[in-house]
């Protein structure tokens, strides 16, 4: 594992001036607070372990990077805590930035329909080994969410009650959506060229 | 043994039988007026419905205007456009230019690239055949060179030919290198 | 990780060290387990038919034409009592976000119409505004007016279906013709604006390919009057028919923390009673200029929840969007259709999260781009994916057919499922 913590996250360069349109956007979770609640005395983790990846100046959809070990508290705090409730997991996408990463990011979309807003957050979890913790507990729909993940890049949710492939067949070898995965040159005979 | 049940609300017996009645009836009266109506379908191989304007159905390719630049190959997210020509100095001289219908999605994206406005989707859709290496259809209106292309070229290499023998007379006499085999 | 030695090769999920036999519902021959089996997931009318039988697996689908596609179903039953039931998707899997990555920005647009192919005009709209969002571009007025007028178009014509087929499923023929003779109609309006039938590929990065042809507003508001009267007898035909309430009314209920915790969108979340529409909630393009409702689950034939709500939430929502469409051509001017952008689509660098109303839920978008010509990542949320997670927990307890019932309710299609 590289010592460097930050990884080759393209970040933006001279990002283009929002629109107006887009902004402001009332719903987006301000990102000091959603750290401030995450960091309160009794929450799930420390303030230095959560890191602001704002999008361009505005910081308008930007990231909270936290630590993978504990995302199923973090989750259970956002989905629980008055100022969050966020009650919907949008979506759960991992995301392979490049070929040279050693990590993948596994980033977790949420809505709450009672505050209507929307927060991220992304945990970091090695290529070589991707495993973290289960979100399933909190958030049922989390349960197809981690399977299309563990399918497509090959992370495993411990404690998922069922992770098996779910769009891909079951007998697909690798993980397609990782960068550097090879294309089968065929399938139980039929030629994929 | 008891039955499952779905009650309607504040209804017993009797009101849902006369609920189911009626609300029958209701359908019944709708349908009764569509019974004496036209119907909306037509026959379609004998009558067919009109087709509009942008419909986007099989391709057609303005050759004359078709400056072989490859921008609606490029644009295609399927690669089902491949084109081949000769250039001989400002003229085309045309091997194919096939789109291949097993690919092809019409999206309608290989149109809007065109800098010349040549190539296009028309009202043909009937696309059946027995084979699929059929659906490789060739768009060419005609191969080689078309006959302006030909006039043009030779006026302008009569014109090299003319004006390299003014200016040097000594090789006056060596034909152009690229001379079109076929036309 | 390098795919060839590491992975798992066939049989994949029954290696996993992650999954020690007996976690979930189900072990891996489909044995329920003794959560099941206890009266946890029963409901009172399983209660009264107190008639035990050995449980049988059987499938249903992926080849039945109630499960709206390829989605196959392995169902555990009881009698005539569903007691679990397992979702198989997959059948139509085309790799959409593999091919994200690997087409140019503008060139996945055609694939984004391949998912819901019933509201192809809201997947054009949805990822168009996520690519837009990175670009930070303005949309010219009009355009995001006929971006409007063609997705509450596509959302009336996407619900006609969903009525239709629902109907069908439950045994009503005649609405599904019915229905159908009004999508052909917006159908056909499409066909005149971009050419296409279903794969509409029309609302595009920047704005909409095309400006509307001559007298094509005035045919939509014509098709607006026409609907309102057809809405009519619709509604006659089948919302109040005694046999379809019967079979949908206290079917099928999903309460409000299942529909939360499952993910729900759309129709399934407000047929759950909850007034959640991100048109109104997080207002796009132009609607928060708009007056419409939301129609939320009332409950009026029987629980809120059930599958007449989520039914009755899609009618009401067809008159909602013509309101919509009836307030868009008031307001629509002359002008540009297309913002200024170069041939060669250069996204700056970012990440960008939109989700718009689909007919069906919460499309969602969210794209990551390198500043290159071709995505990093663009994930797609599908809203069907999500809606049909929660069968396996909507399932237990209903009678066989209803099972029917409660999938056409949800309105699934396939095509997103499986993207």
């Amino acid at each position: 594992m590289a010592s460097d913590p930050k990884p080759t996250t393209p970040e933006p360069k001279g990002a283009a001036a929002v629109p107006r349109h887009w902004l402001p956007s009332p719903w987006d979770h301000s990102l000091e607070k959603l750290k401030a609640t995450l960091s309160s005395p009794g929450g799930p983790c420390d303030a230095n372990d959560l890191k602001i990846v704002p999008w361009g100046a505005k910081q308008c959809e930007g990231y909270i990077d936290v630590p993978a070990a504990k995302i199923a508290d973090i989750c259970k705090v956002l989905r629980d805590d008055p100022d969050c409730r966020y009650e919907i997991v949008m979506c759960i996408s991992g995301v392979d930035y490049s070929k040279e990463d050693d990590k993948l990011a596994i980033i977790y979309h949420l809505l709450s329909v009672a505050n209507n807003q929307r927060a991220q957050i992304r945990a970091w979890v090695p290529k070589a080994a991707p495993e973290i913790d289960t979100v399933e507990g909190v958030w049922a729909a989390a349960n197809w969410h981690e399977r299309e993940t563990y399918d497509f890049f090959g992370v495993v949710f411990r404690g998922h009650s069922d992770l098996r492939r779910i769009l891909c067949p079951e007998d697909w070898v690798g993980f397609p959506l990782l960068k550097d995965y090879e294309f089968p040159k065929e399938y139980h005979g039929i030629s994929c060229v | 043994m008891v039955a499952p049940t779905h009650t309607l609300k504040s209804s017993g017996w009797f009101n849902e039988v006369w609920l189911g009645f009626w609300t029958a009836l209701v359908g019944m009266r709708i349908t009764l007026k569509y019974f004496f109506k036209k119907p909306e379908t037509v026959q379609y191989p004998e009558e067919r419905m009109p087709i509009p304007d942008r419909y986007r159905g099989i391709h057609y390719l303005e050759q004359e205007k078709c400056i072989y630049c490859f921008m609606c190959a490029r644009a295609c997210p399927v690669d089902c456009i491949s084109m081949e020509a000769v250039r001989h100095g400002k003229e085309l001289e045309w091997v194919s230019f096939t789109v291949d219908y097993n690919r092809c999605m019409f999206c309608e994206l290989c149109t809007y690239p065109c800098p010349k406005d040549c190539i296009h989707e028309g009202k043909e859709f009937a696309l059946v055949t027995y084979d699929r290496r059929d659906l490789v259809l060739d768009l060419l209106s005609w191969k080689g060179m078309s006959a302006e292309a030909k006039q043009r070229f030779e006026a302008a290499e009569a014109a090299k030919a003319s004006g390299a023998a003014a200016k040097d007379a000594p090789k006056a006499g060596a034909a152009p290198a690229d001379a079109p085999e076929h036309s | 990780m390098v795919p060839s030695s590491e992975t798992p090769a066939r049989g994949a999920a029954a290696t996993l060290p992650v999954k020690p036999a007996g976690q979930g519902d189900y072990d891996e021959d489909f044995n329920l387990k003794p959560k099941f089996a206890t009266p946890l997931a029963r409901n009172e009318r399983e209660m009264v038919m107190d008639v035990r039988t050995q449980d049988m697996e059987m499938n249903m689908g992926p080849q039945h034409p109630s499960t709206h596609g390829v989605l196959r179903l392995l169902l555990r039953v009881d009698g005539e009592i569903v007691t679990g039931a397992v979702p198989y998707i997959g059948y139509i899997h085309r790799c959409a976000e593999k091919i994200g990555e690997s087409v140019e920005w503008i060139q996945y647009l055609p694939y984004t119409d391949r998912y819901d192919y019933l509201a192809a005009m809201n997947n054009n709209l949805g990822y168009s505004m996520a690519v837009e969002k990175l670009l930070g571009i303005e949309i010219p007025e009009r355009a995001m007016y006929i971006r409007t007028i063609c997705a509450e178009l596509n959302r009336i014509g996407s619900h006609l279906i969903a009525f239709g087929t629902y109907g069908l499923d439950l045994g009503a023929f005649t609405p599904f013709f019915y229905s159908f003779r009004e999508r052909e109609w917006i159908l056909s309006l499409f066909e005149k604006i971009c050419g296409a039938r279903l794969t509409y590929s029309y609302i595009r990065i920047g704005g909409v390919f095309n400006d509307s042809p001559p007298g094509w507003l005035e045919e939509v508001a014509a098709f607006c009057n026409d609907f309102e009267e057809k809405w009519k007898e619709y509604n006659d035909l089948l919302s109040e028919n005694s046999i379809f309430v019967s079979r949908t009314a206290n079917v099928g209920v999903i309460s409000v923390e299942d529909a939360l915790a499952f993910g729900l969108t759309g129709p399934c979340l407000r047929g759950s009673g909850i007034a959640y529409d991100l048109r109104k909630a997080q207002p796009y393009e132009l609607y928060n200029k708009f007056e419409f409702d939301i129609p939320v689950g009332s409950g009026r034939k029987g629980t809120v929840g059930d599958c007449w709500d989520r039914y009755d939430v899609r009618m009401q929502e067809m008159r909602e969007s013509v309101k919509i469409v009836r307030q868009c051509l008031a307001g629509i001017q002359e002008g540009p259709t297309l913002a200024k952008l170069s041939a060669a689509l250069r996204v700056p660098a970012g990440h960008a999260y939109v989700g718009i109303e689909n007919p069906r839920g919460e499309l969602g978008h969210f794209v990551i781009s390198g500043g290159d010509k071709k995505a990093i990542r663009l994930r797609v949320r599908g809203p069907s994916f999500c809606n049909l997670s929660i069968l396996p927990k909507a399932l237990p307890g209903t009678m066989l057919a209803d099972a029917v019932a409660v999938i056409g309710s949800i309105d699934i299609v396939l095509g997103e499922v499986d993207r």
